[in-house]
């Protein structure tokens, strides 16, 4: 499946947030409390559907340990959408939020859309950060703001989707400019003369590639 | 051919529209007529990887060419369709193969035992590291010979004085164990901030696919658990870095003792050159080390790197070295390329000459496509667990003879085959002479005297 335009996107956040999980829960509709654990990054991808148009969201997913950090901040660049992660169960990870963000505003460019994620809220009798210190925190810094669950996949698509759809505005209102690869944002094959097509179909729209028979 | 894994949605059949391919490539076996690898890479740099186990690959590559040559006879192909076929075959790297390639056979019992004479003693030490770098060793040798690799154990010792010596490591690792009882309560309070609530979280996700690990309550776990914070609280410098247990993780299958395990861990990070945790200098030396070696060595993939924006960071060759190859090749492949690091034969940085080795052997795509920084880094992602371990080793021996056979080796990778930063079991030694190349600022050489 071809698409009109691709959006970089980025997971950060502290380490057991549940980052993996909600790009698994969003990429491939299933909760695996146990996956490896993140070094570097790894990437997810899928197609969603904005305004009639396809968008193919391309997905960065970090390691979240403090060690990580100055790796970390190499991944902001060309990001157009961010999706900054704390755990409602840890107020530690919450605690943490101003200085991911001071790094995500740092190195990213300045048009980057961020949405800030209570993540676990399936898990109500462990809450340690009230919905509306999250709903605060981000009113405060201009951030976009849901509660979800990886594990329920409450919210889950509408978190990535409602970022994708407000970068697709800020595209529409003339705010990024769709030419510069800079900003995360690329058109798809079929706004090129080529027409058409795409290397399509079965096993290869996934994820990633690879696959042994 | 492409059978997708149970349980998933993908279709038994696909179809690829070649003319939208970025490239099509073929990786045959060495020693395996046609058997390898085509791999299929979309202009979206997705890639799709078909293993040929029973051969017929040979018969998709006349296939390809005939309609190579079709597309090449047509109009000039501007229309960004696929351009690139080519057959990557084993054949080519002959002539860059170190000259005691496929003279060592692995290292087998039988030919251990010939190695020690009547007490356990090593008669000669070199002679297992060349051995062991150049043919690998059998799986059933592994837990005696790695101690020994590793230094945690001395060759010059006898079975008996090698027992005594386990035994006093054991002793201090029980003691280890208990140093976070003694803790003052503030410092265990820190100790738990730190360190223990990211060991508990990291502990049940190292290789949860590994029968010896998965399970809830599973002791192994709580095995890699102990250890981990033992080490922590021992090194509260290095304190607890993510990767730490998948390096670990190994270690403990094969070594099977949690002391012997915590013993090769604490070796394989003070030792190696191995860099254990992402400090941005630890890091910044070793990919500065990368990048000279990718000028010298693999100089069309380095000029292209050159040209793109932020390419010389490397970030894909990150993973490679944080976790020393183990989540870019399957298993077995990643613990003979750690075994060929640990023999240190002439280099201590031979985990330098591995990266290069992948660029020089899964890179050309990344070169004649033009890749910038991030597909590059989802070129190489995509690659994990699907490359030739075999290859990859062979090439990365013969880089570093090729690197040994310079006439002059730069300055700024003077430190790379000496003996000068670790003596002992990490021995090597320097051939050409040192040019100095030039410094930013007027700044002194670091090989001068």
């Amino acid at each position: 499946m071809s698409y009109a335009y691709l959006f970089k996107y980025i997971i950060i956040g502290d380490t057991g947030v549940g980052k993996s999980c909600l790009l698994l829960q969003f990429t491939d509709k299933r909760f695996q409390p146990v996956h490896d654990l993140t070094i570097g990054v790894e990437f997810g991808a899928r197609m969603i559907t904005i305004d009639g148009k396809q968008v193919k969201l391309q997905i960065w997913d970090t390691a979240g340990q403090e060690a990580f950090r100055s790796i970390t901040r190499s991944y902001y660049r060309g990001a157009a959408g961010a999706l900054l992660v704390y755990d409602i169960t840890r107020r530690d990870t919450f605690n943490h939020l101003t200085t991911w963000l001071e790094d995500a505003r740092q190195h990213s460019n300045s048009n980057m859309v961020i949405m800030l994620i209570g993540n676990k809220s399936d898990l109500e009798s462990r809450r340690d950060v009230k919905r509306e210190e999250g709903e605060a925190f981000a009113r405060e810094h201009g951030l976009i703001f849901m509660e979800t669950s990886a594990k329920t996949a409450a919210n889950v698509e509408e978190a990535f989707i409602n970022t994708a759809k407000e970068i697709y505005e800020k595209i529409q209102e003339g705010v990024f400019d769709i030419n510069n690869e800079a900003n995360g944002i690329k058109l798809g094959p079929q706004h090129s003369p080529a027409a058409a097509g795409g290397m399509a179909a079965g096993g290869l729209g996934g994820s990633q590639g690879g696959g042994c028979c | 051919m492409a059978r997708p894994p149970p349980g998933s949605e993908a279709p038994e059949m696909f179809t690829v529209d070649l003319g939208q391919a970025r490239s099509v490539r073929v990786f045959l076996t060495p020693g395996d007529p046609g058997c390898g690898q085509l791999v299929l890479c979309s202009r979206q740099s997705q890639y799709r990887i078909l293993h040929f186990h029973c051969g017929g690959l040979e018969k998709l590559v006349c296939l390809l060419d005939g309609w190579k040559h079709l597309r090449s006879a047509g109009p000039a192909a501007d229309d960004g369709g696929c351009r690139l076929f080519s057959v990557c075959g084993p054949s080519e790297q002959a002539d860059t193969d170190h000259p005691e390639e496929g003279r060592h056979d692995p290292l087998s019992e039988d030919l251990w035992q010939r190695m020690v004479d009547h007490d356990g003693r090593l008669t000669d030490p070199d002679h297992l590291r060349r051995v062991v770098f150049f043919g690998g060793l059998a799986p059933s040798l592994r837990s005696t010979v790695w101690p020994l690799l590793l230094g945690v154990l001395s060759c010059s010792d006898s079975y008996s004085e090698r027992q005594e010596h386990r035994h006093r490591l054991a002793e201090e690792f029980e003691r280890i164990c208990a140093l976070p009882d003694a803790m003052s309560l503030s410092e265990r309070a820190e100790f738990q901030r730190l360190v223990v609530s990211t060991v508990d979280k990291d502990v049940v996700r190292t290789e949860p696919g590994n029968p010896f690990f998965c399970g809830r309550a599973n002791p192994n776990v709580q095995t890699l658990r102990r250890i981990l914070l033992g080490f922590a609280a021992a090194n509260p410098f290095l304190g607890y870095t993510q990767g730490m247990s998948d390096l670990l993780a190994p270690l403990l299958v094969i070594l099977g003792e949690p002391a012997d395990a915590f013993w090769a861990l604490d070796a394989l990070i003070k030792r190696s050159a191995a860099v254990i945790c992402p400090r941005d200098d630890v890091m910044d030396v070793q990919l500065g080390y990368l990048r000279e070696l990718l000028r010298l060595l693999t100089p069309d993939f380095y000029r292209h790197l050159s040209t793109v924006e932020d390419g010389l960071e490397l970030l894909f060759t990150h993973r490679w070295l944080l976790l020393c190859f183990k989540r870019e090749f399957a298993e077995p492949a990643a613990l003979r390329i750690w075994e060929a690091c640990w023999s240190c034969q002439q280099t201590r940085h031979f985990s330098l000459f591995v990266c290069a080795a992948i660029c020089a052997a899964y890179a050309a795509d990344v070169t004649d496509s033009a890749m910038n920084a991030d597909a590059i880094l989802l070129h190489f992602t995509s690659l994990s667990q699907h490359m030739d371990g075999d290859v990859v080793l062979r090439k990365a021996r013969g880089l570093l003879y090729q690197f040994l056979s310079l006439d002059e080796v730069p300055c700024s990778l003077a430190s790379l085959c000496t003996t000068e930063d670790g003596a002992g079991p990490w021995a090597g030694r320097r051939l050409a002479p040192v040019v100095c190349k030039g410094h930013d600022g007027g700044a002194r050489c670091p090989a001068a005297r």
